[in-house]
């Protein structure tokens, strides 16, 4: 069984505390995989179509709405079909995208300058530009939400504190939700990679020093 | 008529002295008044939860400490020697820091006045306690917040001030200053003559140099505007970031730099600078060089307008 198989799993498991480590060797297995060596979008797309409810649009650069999620959502039910195989690295990064989608999304109150869905990160992106790997710094800032939500989890303080907290700790997920965002629109930008680090270290930094000192 | 009188009259009473009995110690507050010997340069630790820190300075080679502790409060620790001397207002079962929110705190706030003196290094922790610091002109002065709002206006060598979401109201006139907050205004002003960081989340920053120039520069915001108006001087740099943030550049009208600014979706403006759009896709840049163009400065927004001004 390679990598790509197994990936699918991993969103089953989102709650037993395996995650962190399952999402590491996935965004690394993520790295080693080669670009197909031709266009399979019009055949996703086709899919798409034969799947969507009416009125439903594919997304493209024209069409894409983050707040209904096109990619990830329609194509999670796909990895049951019969070419479950081609689909697996289409899949695996759908269903990364949409567990990171989930995961942040459990961190992040929800504010006037956040996305209404939590449609960020590589998702949008990608419906924007269909066929189209995440970038370099998209893929960074995916493993970076990650990363940082696992470190969170372990020391996210007690609840007293956090609520003394919440203004703080929902400004700071509202605005890493800005630049994720900002980065879906943007995904070369080494600044709001730079600008997502610093918001979550301060987020972590705050997490710590509420639940340690 | 008088029993009945007194039937009725003496509850009440009762009443009122038996809330006062009970209300008394609510509202004591143990006065404060401690003196300490310092070295001229020593250093002074203070640490106080919530209530205030007021810190001034006088010429004398002692720290004294007055206000007074809140009902509930533990005890005022006062350790340390000559060189260097800690006051921590200490709770019961928790330590001083910011876990004291987790704990259902019911203590009363402590209002610490400490006098030191006026070169003594400084290093003040607080959480929703404001901090108020006047006066002093110390090699360091490091103060760190939460809630509190911070006042600060003195002549450290070196300052490095942040909070979380207490806003920061300094006068500063030192070479080296950084600031941060992350909700938390920022307003920076005074005589800044070298290096100055400023970064904030989504507070807005208010820069102002007053009859100086500085040497480098750095602004960070995400969502925060940064508004500054300083002198830079040949060969320095200026770096200002925000993601949705709008950035307000004032220098001087002979400056002498080489001026980049960069935006995906915001509007871009310098005198006489050419704005460059590609003719595909977002985002707008330009380069202008400034007299001799010794310096450099850099302005980068994702959304936010970003606009030189020289003055």
């Amino acid at each position: 069984m390679n990598d790509n198989e197994r990936n699918p799993l991993a969103p089953e498991r989102a709650g037993d505390g395996e995650l962190p480590d399952a999402l590491r060797w996935q965004l690394r297995a993520l790295r080693r995989d080669q670009p197909p060596s031709r266009d399979l979008w019009s055949g996703i797309a086709a899919r798409l179509g034969e799947q969507a409810p009416a009125g439903h649009v594919e997304p493209t650069a024209a069409t894409a709405d983050t707040s209904k999620l096109p990619a990830s959502v329609a194509a999670l039910p796909r990895r049951t079909g019969a070419k479950r195989g081609w689909m697996a690295p289409l899949a695996l990064a759908a269903s990364v995208a949409a567990l990171a989608i989930g995961l942040s999304a459990h961190f992040r109150a929800q504010g006037p300058t956040a996305p209404a869905d939590g449609g960020y990160a590589s998702a949008p992106a990608a419906a924007d530009k269909p066929g189209a790997a995440p970038s370099l710094l998209q893929r960074e800032a995916q493993g970076m939400t990650l990363q940082y939500q696992a470190a969170l989890r372990e020391v996210d303080p007690a609840s007293a504190a956090s609520l003394a907290m919440k203004p703080a700790f929902d400004d700071l997920d509202r605005n890493a939700a800005l630049i994720l965002d900002a980065l879906s629109h943007n995904p070369d930008s080494r600044m709001l990679l730079e600008q997502l680090r610093r918001t979550y270290a301060r987020r972590l930094a705050l997490a710590q020093r509420l639940a340690y000192t | 008529m008088t029993s009945a009188f007194r039937n009725r009259s003496v509850p009440p009473a009762a009443a009122l002295a038996l809330a006062l009995a009970v209300a008394l110690p609510a509202f004591a507050a143990t006065p404060i008044n401690e003196t300490r010997p310092l070295d001229p340069q020593g250093s002074v630790e203070i640490d106080n939860v919530k209530g205030s820190i007021q810190v001034r300075v006088w010429d004398r080679p002692e720290v004294k400490i007055e206000g007074s502790l809140g009902d509930g409060v533990e005890k005022l620790a006062i350790e340390g020697d000559k060189q260097q001397i800690s006051i921590k207002v200490r709770y019961p079962n928790r330590g001083s820091g910011i876990g004291f929110l987790a704990g259902g705190d019911k203590s009363e706030p402590s209002d610490l006045k400490v006098t030191v003196p006026l070169r003594a290094r400084l290093d003040i922790d607080a959480v929703s306690a404001s901090v108020d610091v006047n006066g002093v002109a110390s090699r360091e002065l490091k103060i760190d917040s939460v809630s509190g709002d911070v006042v600060v206006a003195g002549a450290p060598r070196e300052a490095e001030i942040e909070s979380v979401s207490g806003d920061l109201n300094l006068t500063l006139n030192s070479p080296k200053v950084s600031a941060q907050t992350v909700s938390g205004d920022l307003s920076l002003r005074g005589r800044l003559t070298g290096e100055v960081a400023v970064e904030t989340v989504s507070g807005a920053v208010d820069l102002t140099a007053h009859e100086s120039s500085l040497n480098k520069l750095s602004g960070e915001s995400v969502s925060g505007d940064l508004r500054i108006a300083a002198a830079l001087n040949s060969g320095g740099e200026i770096a200002l970031k925000t993601v949705s943030g709008d950035v307000r550049l004032g220098l001087q009208r002979d400056l002498s730099a080489v001026v980049r600014g960069e935006s995906f979706s915001g509007e871009l403006r310098a005198p006489n600078a050419q704005i460059q759009r590609p003719k595909h896709g977002p985002g707008s840049s330009f380069e202008q060089r400034y007299g001799s163009g010794s310096g450099r400065v850099r302005m980068e927004t994702f959304s936010g307008d970003a606009v030189l001004d020289l003055n």
